[in-house]
């Protein structure tokens, strides 16, 4: 006993000097302030460089024209933004006039006088978004309330339910693709039969697609909600349960209670992550079926990278603009109804 | 309660239906609803396990079949004649081949090291900036937050060429102005070229997962151990990071699964598709392809092989941390 | 609680410690030099000529290739090693266009696919070739190449060479013999067919017969998938034979994008994706021709590409199909599948529907094959030019392109050897040899496609529509329309 007070004691006291001791008596007497930009130092310094430096280049890049191979590249300011909107660039996106082929030919359609690649393009990543989000995040945490009880097997579902985020995104696309492909699939079949896919050059067909890659995508990605979902469930003090118990609370009024409330602010991390993701969809529609039959906004900038880089880095900011829009409906929602 | 039940089921045997005299029991006496409770429990957990894990299964499936016959896509069942995908053809050597046809286990070693790497960085410095925003109040930290948000809106691509270019050795120039700034060290082809872009990029999930969950603990808790003498980084580390034990399991593990199987990046940074190279798991998996035919039999083999380890271990080590985090914490 | 941090950390508290990281940090650390001693340090060694290629391509040539170009001239003394890229074509044209955009001096020389060789040279990501070859070899591959493989490697507007032409590649089509036998014909029949082109109403004519009197579950196995290979290839060799073109013929195919005209709104080419949507249709229709039978190509074909053709032919399951001389050794190899050798397996050109002279687009009509193949380019970041330059001129000796067809089945560019005893016998250069007539047909009568910057994007949309019609979504007339717009609206 006292040799442990003796060396506590003794270490206590080695600690009192040195250069060490003085930085960390500078650091405990910054104002909250200065810690705080203290402390985030290493994020600037790591975003900067390789997040904001780039950004600023590809910046700069999308107000050239002609940047790629010989000719010099030509300063043209927002030129390629405009000419987006105006449908000047139209022709450089294959396919993407198909998607819903009544739907542009439609006066009274609301994106009527938006260029015909932007509105596809549009229609397919928000439909995508909204479905996959929705699913994924009422399925997620349907999977997080059962993994969150104590019960044999435990170990085996947990398992069982991350096995499709661990699953590397071109396999998962392989996997759908091949489920569903005339050759080599057995899906395609059964389902066209009721009804809900084309049995014919199903991974062709704009709609039948891109049902096959948002199931695909929820498969995969609800893994994540629940994960995340799973982690605010953890951290609800037990204690609460128990004492609602006592006080005579059913189960439902339970989780509207006291589970609801305290993991909102997991799942709303959660859906606005998953929303962000959701709207760059590319890797998946590329694999699965392809850029000209399910048009996205970043297969966009994907098809005209090594062509037209400039056009390429003006539909970049566009669709981080987009996703930023979208992302501040969602934070303001969250933040307004507390979801 | 008892008296109720009692009476309602008395009188309902004859006037109501069946439906309608067991949604009365279920709503009045309790074990019958935990039994309800119990047997929904179990159909969820069916219906989770089914659906995660037969698309797996169908991995598994092409695993076994050759390829020639996954390509024929014939895949009725020997007796029934109904269409389900069965390993025709059995051919467990497909496991063995994915290791002839090129070093797939350093291909798989390459992902672990730069998941591992990446995640404690990413670690280290989301916490830092979760404790931040989590727990103190400073000005410009909406603004801020909103930035390092605004990282992850933009599509990958966007980022790409330019660090392409610094990471060749090329001079590092401002925007519009174009003056050149210094010749960054030639990164390509090394694990610094990759594991920088995987932290910048995962890094804004990171904070907002540990700042959600730093934010939860109580002031009282982090008040009481610096009143005992812990620095304000040491009540970091030593306090809330054990108190939101899952959140910072999470983070890890998200982080970690998605550096192990990311693509994008690194087959661009690592100028050939090779081992030594740095190439990752999913370089690996993709060079069972030639110009016409894919073997997908062998991609299906080589993913498994790859995916069922850090399966196990991202389980286990989430269930570990949590635990040993939480060691000294909230829940006992 | 209070009472646990009050006496300071005890080393049982389990938690982030301070040990934990500096025992992972070391790990990691240990891992990273482990890598190192694994991978050792990378090294070309200076000097070395780099080649890159597919990572398979260069599994399969990397035994033979260097020796083959020592017998032919190259200097002992210059090294040659590898640069190993994705197997995918367009990956591999995209990290080319990306590394010699910034700067990079490796790889110094690169294989090419015709496919996107003028997509490199538009964008100056070629050296010019005209300047650093010597006269002799550029006029020989002038005079002994095969004219349109050489043209697909030229700067259209200067007509200087680009890139060196290597082995060229051409579709022609393939049928089982032994269906053909079962339908009345015999080994005269077969040898006529090698090497005459016969009519698409002969041949669908022929194919119905041989699915009548046979166990072929299907006619023909082609490529309409949404890809690059349908409007490059299978598609626009269909349209060809009936004498269309996509931008009026063979004189426009290398641009100038925007003076050209668009003929894809014109009879022969609404004629020819009728025709093929009448081979794959269940009976007659208002967008189907008369004078072709219905059902014998497999609605599947929509969504094939070479190799989900391939299989279902290679297996017995269809006549007839079309595809590359690559399909020839692993068809006959496999034990599994019905083709022994040169007996059970047949190759004809590409039947034709209008003759040369009616065609409606100069340089089209009558057989036509998809001029497919590869060419070396020389990056014009290079250090090392004039030993690259020695590389090339190996490559352009008899020799060297024999041998090549004997270690990799890479067809020779130039027409004659097409002939030569080495090149027929099979016993030196495996069963392609069996098909060597069939192949120079097809070279003689190839199309290039129309490369230029826009064609990788009018590729798509050329699959997609084409491939809307043989499915039965939208009539042919319709698709030529929405077609033509949407090209002149690219070309603009």
């Amino acid at each position: 006993m006292s040799t442990e007070q003796d060396s506590d004691t003794a270490a206590r006291e080695s600690r009192r000097s040195g250069p060490l001791v003085t930085v960390t008596r500078w650091l405990e007497n910054l104002g909250e302030t200065a810690f705080a930009y203290l402390l985030l130092t290493p994020v600037f310094v790591i975003l900067g460089a390789i997040a904001l430096y780039p950004l600023l280049r590809t910046f700069e890049l999308s107000m050239y024209i002609n940047v790629l191979g010989t000719g010099d590249p030509e300063f043209v300011g927002l030129q390629n933004y405009v000419d987006m909107f105006t449908g000047e660039r139209d022709p450089d996106f294959p396919g993407s006039t198909t998607f819903l082929p009544d739907v542009s030919t439609s006066s009274s359609f609301p994106f009527v006088h938006v260029s015909g690649w932007f509105r596809s393009a549009l229609i397919v990543t928000l439909v995508f978004t909204v479905v996959s989000v929705f699913f994924e995040t009422i399925i997620g945490f349907g999977q997080a309330l059962i993994l969150d009880q104590e019960f044999r097997g435990r170990r085996l579902v947990r398992v069982a339910i991350i096995i499709p985020w661990a699953v590397p995104l071109v396999i998962q696309g392989m996997i759908f693709y091949l489920m569903f492909h005339p050759s080599t699939g057995f899906l395609t079949e059964y389902l066209a039969n009721i009804g809900i896919l084309e049995p014919t050059n199903t991974l062709n067909d704009p709609l039948s697609a891109l049902i096959i890659v948002t199931v695909a995508d929820i498969w995969k990605t609800t893994a994540f909600m629940a994960l995340l979902i799973l982690a605010g469930l953890q951290s609800v003090d037990r204690s609460l349960y128990d004492v609602a118990k006592v006080a005579g609370a059913s189960r439902w009024q339970q989780f509207k209670l006291i589970t609801l409330p305290l993991v909102l602010p997991a799942v709303a991390i959660a859906v606005l992550f998953r929303t962000i993701d959701a709207m760059r969809v590319y890797g998946l529609i590329d694999i699965a079926s392809s850029c000209t039959v399910v048009p996205s906004l970043s297969c966009m900038v994907v098809e005209t990278f090594n062509t037209n880089r400039g056009l390429a880095s003006a539909i970049a900011f566009v669709t981080a603009g987009i996703i930023g829009i979208l992302a501040m409906i969602v934070i303001y929602r969250q933040y307004k109804e507390g979801f | 309660m008892a008296t109720t039940t009692d009476q309602s089921s008395d009188s309902s045997d004859s006037d109501k239906g069946v439906l309608a005299q067991w949604t009365q029991g279920v709503i009045g006496d309790d074990e019958k609803r935990s039994r309800l409770y119990r047997a929904l429990f179990y159909v969820a957990c069916g219906f989770f396990l089914v659906t995660t894990l037969f698309p797996f299964y169908w991995l598994l499936v092409l695993a076994l079949t050759p390829n020639s016959q996954i390509l024929t896509g014939d895949w009725s069942l020997p007796v029934i004649g109904l269409e389900f995908p069965h390993p025709q053809g059995f051919n467990p050597q497909a496991f063995v081949e994915v290791f002839q046809q090129i070093p797939f286990h350093l291909y798989v070693f390459n992902s672990f090291v730069l998941a591992t790497i990446t995640t404690i960085i990413v670690l280290l410095v989301a916490s830092l900036a979760g404790y931040v925003f989590g727990r103190l109040e400073f000005p410009g930290k909406g603004p801020l937050m909103l930035a390092v948000l605004m990282v992850s809106y933009f599509p990958p691509a966007a980022f790409l060429i330019p660090l392409f270019d610094a990471f060749l050795g090329n001079a590092v120039v401002i925007p519009f102005l174009g003056i050149e700034l210094f010749q960054p060290p030639r990164l390509v082809n090394t694990p610094g070229s990759m594991i920088l872009p995987f932290s910048a990029l995962f890094m804004p999930l990171a904070i907002f997962i540990l700042t959600t969950f730093y934010a939860q603990i109580p002031d009282g808790l982090e008040d009481a151990a610096r009143v005992e003498g812990t620095t304000r980084l040491g009540a970091l580390f030593r306090v809330i990071m054990p108190l939101s034990a899952p959140g910072v399991a999470t983070a890890a593990v998200l982080t970690f699964i998605a550096v192990y199987n990311e693509y994008f990046f690194s087959s661009i940074m690592a100028l050939e598709n090779v081992p030594e190279n740095w190439s990752p798991l999913v370089g690996g998996i993709l060079s069972y392809q030639d110009q016409y035919t894919t073997d997908f039999n062998l991609m299906a083999a080589a993913s498994i092989v790859g995916v069922i380890p850090i399966l196990i271990l991202v389980v286990v080590a989430q269930e570990r941390i949590v635990s040993g985090l939480t060691a000294g914490g909230l829940k006992e | 609680m209070s009472d646990r941090y009050s006496r300071g950390r005890t080393n049982d508290e389990s938690s982030v410690s301070r040990r934990t990281f500096v025992a992972a940090a070391g790990a990691t650390g240990a891992t990273a030099s482990l890598a190192g001693c694994i991978y050792g340090d990378g090294d070309d060694g200076d000097g070395d000529v780099v080649i890159a290629m597919g990572s398979t391509t260069i599994d399969d040539v990397e035994d033979g290739m260097p020796d083959l170009l020592y017998e032919n001239g190259l200097d002992e003394d210059i090294e040659i090693s590898f640069s190993s890229q994705s197997d995918d074509t367009g990956d591999q044209r995209d990290t080319y266009s990306q590394l010699i955009e910034a700067g990079e001096s490796e790889p110094d020389l690169m294989m090419c696919d015709t496919g996107w060789t003028n997509v490199l040279i538009e964008n100056g990501y070629l050296a010019n070739l005209s300047e650093e070859l010597d006269d002799e070899t550029l006029e020989l591959i002038d005079e002994e190449y095969f004219e349109a493989f050489v043209d697909t490697a030229r700067d259209p507007e200067s007509g200087d060479l680009m890139a060196l032409p290597l082995f060229p590649d051409y579709g022609c089509l393939y049928y089982n013999k032994n269906y053909a036998r079962e339908a009345g014909y015999d080994d005269d029949d077969f040898e006529e067919w090698a090497t005459e082109p016969m009519s698409w109403e002969e041949w669908a004519e022929l194919t119905e017969e041989m699915l009548e009197a046979s166990d072929a579950e299907a006619g023909l196995a082609t490529q309409f998938d949404i890809y690059e290979g349908t409007s490059c290839c299978s598609f626009n060799e269909v349209m060809t034979s009936w004498g269309g073109a996509y931008f009026g013929g063979e004189e426009n195919l290398g641009g100038p994008v925007g003076d050209r005209p668009v003929t894809v709104d014109e009879e022969e080419f609404i004629d020819s994706l009728a025709m093929m949507r009448t081979f794959v249709a269940d009976e007659h229709d208002d967008d189907t021709l008369d004078e072709f039978p219905t059902g014998i190509a497999p609605t599947d074909i929509t969504s094939w590409d070479e190799e989900g053709a391939r299989e279902p032919f290679s297996s017995g399951q269809t006549a007839m199909l079309r595809n590359w001389p690559y399909i020839v050794p692993g068809t006959l190899d496999d034990d599994d599948y019905p083709f022994d050798d040169e007996n059970d397996l047949g190759a004809m050109p590409i039947p034709y529907a209008v003759e040369e002279d009616e065609a409606a687009q100069p340089g089209a009509g009558g057989t036509t094959s998809a001029q497919g193949g590869w060419h070396i380019g020389l990056n014009p970041n290079s250090e090392r030019t004039e030993e690259a330059v020695q590389v090339m001129q190996a490559m352009t000796e008899d020799d060297f392109n024999l041998g090549m067809l004997e270690v990799v089945a890479w067809l020779p560019p130039k027409p004659d050897l097409f002939d030569d005893e080495e090149a027929t016998d099979p016993d030196d250069v495996g069963p392609i040899g069996h098909y060597m007539e069939t192949l120079r047909v097809a070279g003689e009568n190839a199309m290039p496609r129309p490369v230029t910057e826009q064609w990788p994007s009018q590729a798509e949309i050329i699959a997609e529509q084409v491939n809307q019609a043989v499915a039965g979504d939208q009539s042919p007339e319709d698709t030529a329309a929405d077609l033509q717009d949407a090209l002149e609206d690219s070309e603009s």
